[in-house]
């Protein structure tokens, strides 16, 4: 995804946010984030949406369904009808992450995945969760992944935010003291 | 540096006591990576020229601060930069070490030695950019730089704390003429600062030998960002070294700095600019190509509470056009250039200053009395000089006071001939011009006027001791020395033996 595109399509997401962003929570954030996964993961949807002889209104029907399929809001179909009709069908995906982004932006939600070493239990998730809203002073979700690179210790990263406590990252840090 | 696997435990043990103090960073992640330069999406609070550390080990400086998007210009060729890596805040501004060890010392853009003679313990962390002095803090510039070299200290003289454009083309002695006032500067109580930008490494090894040779690298400093560095080396080795040099004025201390050359720091910037997109100028430059240079330059001075800065900038021109973008914008910003001309080089006058194009706005203030009692008429000779010898040259019939001032200008521009790594102190300068003036040199062949007045300067410090002693000291040709003076002349003509004779 190119600079330029992305700066497309965060225009087109923050009208989007600005119109309805009352339309969007939790759970209807999820369902676009799976729309988005599914749109990424099948490239053949997007270059079908790219053939030119095949009219607007077929597309337009096409999407609307996997649309409902999803169940998402009738706004989602709003703008993904002026996408077609523009056509920027190719920049659907990144339009909805970008809405996703704004939104979480203007709401102070930042998602954080967090790697260990070892699966945590849900007490420790909680408390993890806990210790990194205290931290960004904002809503945080979490997505817990094992990652046996970090060898001990917790690493959290968001897009904007890093906590680290790691073997992993005291190695880093010996390296450089070594390449100094 | 050898780690035994005990210290690697010992580390980690130190760090695991230290649970709970880590705190949340600010990140970035890097989505786009170029020539030394990088796009990274986050670090939506950082700021213009602030050091940005990668989780590879790399390290660099943002340069454009867009919505989404930062641009980093990073320091080390060497260590790679991947898409997807964490780019950290530090919070701070790239600041290079200073210290006195650095004096005798080579050292790199980082302000690192990199002549194998071992570490130098900094003193303190300065940020490239710091606040330039105000008018209240400076001082008139009242005292001179001696350069050593007569053609500058007669007819464009520097003083301490001035900004001298050194122009002319390639292989025309521009780097020569500020080497040989680095050189001068022995026990002159100032400290020198050579930066070398863009240029060969084997030419910078050149300069380092020759500095070693005449024993300069005791009171030198070379900072060099070699052609083979990335851009952002080029482009901060001048900031860098003048960040050393004002670490040694605000210590009291005189710094000479030389910028060899400018040219190659306006290209480094330029190749950055358009790497960053910015919209190019004239010659492709960007809009703020004189900031770049003025901004740098501002920050030689003398301050009032002691200690100056004097910058001699290189930079060099093509065709002896000195009305390209950069030259022009450095003529406008320094007090006064020294025009070095092809022509006058091709004919065998080294030093080549072209007089008429060499200026200095503020060095007459602080030449020494004795040279200014000297040189009243000299810069009027040459111009005549030079102007007749247009019409002799065409076989024009000449009256006799053209024929007069052409022979006379013909011995200046003899007297003003300097070999490279051959400098006069402003006494022996004093002397040969007074010789001139009394014209003692009228009747010696043009060949034998350098022998003649170097030898009488010779004759003078040996058997006159007291009389040279005395000059130095006073600075001044008064009508008692220049009697004196004559009389000595006299007896030295007598006793000089042209070869030929």
């Amino acid at each position: 995804m190119s600079i330029q595109t992305t700066a497309l399509a965060k225009k087109y997401a923050t009208a989007f946010v600005n119109l309805f962003d009352d339309e969007l929570n939790g759970e209807v954030n999820s369902r676009i984030e799976q729309f988005v996964h599914f749109l990424l993961h099948r490239r053949a949807a997007l270059v079908f949406l790219g053939l030119p002889h095949i009219p607007a209104e077929k597309k337009v029907n096409v999407v609307e369904k996997i649309v409902d399929k999803f169940q998402l809001p009738e706004s989602i179909k709003k703008i993904v009808r002026l996408l077609i009709s523009n056509n920027r069908q190719m920049i659907i995906a990144q339009v909805l992450q970008q809405i996703l982004m704004v939104y979480r932006k203007r709401h102070h939600i930042e998602i954080f995945d967090v790697k260990t070493v070892e699966p945590l239990d849900e007490n420790q998730k909680d408390e993890v969760r806990r210790f990194l809203e205290t931290q960004v002073s904002g809503t945080v979700r979490c997505d817990f992944v094992t990652e046996s690179e970090i060898i001990a210790g917790l690493r959290a990263q968001s897009n904007t935010n890093l906590w680290e406590y790691s073997v992993a990252k005291d190695i880093r840090n010996l390296k450089k003291l070594i390449n100094c | 540096m050898d780690i035994k696997n005990t210290d690697l435990v010992s580390l980690l043990e130190k760090s695991l006591q230290d649970v709970g103090q880590e705190k949340l960073e600010e990140i970035g992640i890097v989505v786009q990576v170029g020539d030394y330069v990088c796009k990274v999406h986050g670090l939506t609070r950082a700021v213009y020229g602030e050091l940005i550390k990668f989780e590879g080990g790399n390290s660099g400086i943002i340069f454009n601060l867009g919505e989404d998007f930062v641009d980093i210009f990073l320091l080390q060729s060497a260590i790679p930069v991947v898409e997807l890596e964490v780019a950290k805040r530090t919070g701070g501004v790239f600041k290079t070490p200073v210290s006195k060890e650095m004096i005798g010392r080579v050292l790199n853009s980082l302000g690192q030695p990199i002549d194998g003679l071992g570490e130098i313990k900094h003193e303190e962390l300065r940020p490239i950019e710091g606040t330039i002095p105000s008018v209240i803090e400076r001082s008139p510039i009242n005292k001179s730089l001696e350069t050593g070299i007569m053609a500058v200290d007669t007819l464009v003289p520097i003083g301490r704390g001035q900004r001298e454009l050194i122009i002319g083309n390639r292989n025309t002695g521009k780097t020569a003429i500020a080497i040989d006032t680095i050189i001068h500067q022995k026990n002159q109580n100032v400290i020198c600062i050579y930066c070398s930008i863009g240029q060969r490494q084997a030419n910078v090894a050149r300069v380092v030998n020759y500095l070693q040779e005449h024993g300069a690298m005791d009171y030198t400093i070379v900072v060099s960002a070699d052609a083979s560095e990335a851009v952002l080396n080029r482009y901060l080795a001048p900031y860098v070294a003048c960040t050393i040099g004002e670490y040694f004025m605000d210590s009291g201390h005189d710094v000479l700095i030389v910028y060899d050359d400018l040219s190659n720091h306006a290209i480094a910037f330029r190749e950055m600019s358009l790497l960053l997109r910015r919209s190019p100028g004239r010659e492709a430059y960007p809009g703020d190509i004189f900031y770049l240079h003025s901004r740098l330059l501002e920050r030689a001075g003398k301050l009032a509470r002691g200690g100056s800065l004097t910058a001699l900038p290189i930079v060099h021109i093509q065709g002896d056009d000195i009305t390209a973008y950069v030259p022009t914008n450095l003529i406008s910003i320094t007090d006064g250039q020294i025009f070095l001309d092809t022509r006058l080089f091709n004919q065998g006058i080294r030093p080549a200053v072209n007089v008429e194009l060499s200026v200095s706005r503020v060095g007459s203030a602080a030449q020494t009395k004795i040279i200014k009692q000297m040189t009243k008429a000299l810069r009027l000779e040459l111009a005549q000089y030079h102007e007749l010898l247009s019409f002799a040259q065409f076989g024009t019939e000449l009256d006799e006071v053209s024929q007069r001032k052409l022979a006379r200008g013909a011995i200046v521009v003899e007297i003003l001939k300097q070999a490279q790594g051959i400098t006069y102190s402003c006494i022996d300068q004093a002397l040969m011009l007074f010789l001139l003036n009394e014209d003692f040199l009228d009747k010696i062949s043009l060949a034998y006027v350098h022998s003649f007045v170097r030898q009488f300067v010779s004759y003078v410090k040996s058997v006159y001791q007291e009389m040279y002693d005395a000059l130095t000291k006073t600075q001044d040709m008064s009508e008692e020395n220049r009697i004196k003076l004559r009389e000595i002349a006299k007896e030295f003509s007598l006793l000089f033996v042209e070869p030929s004779a």
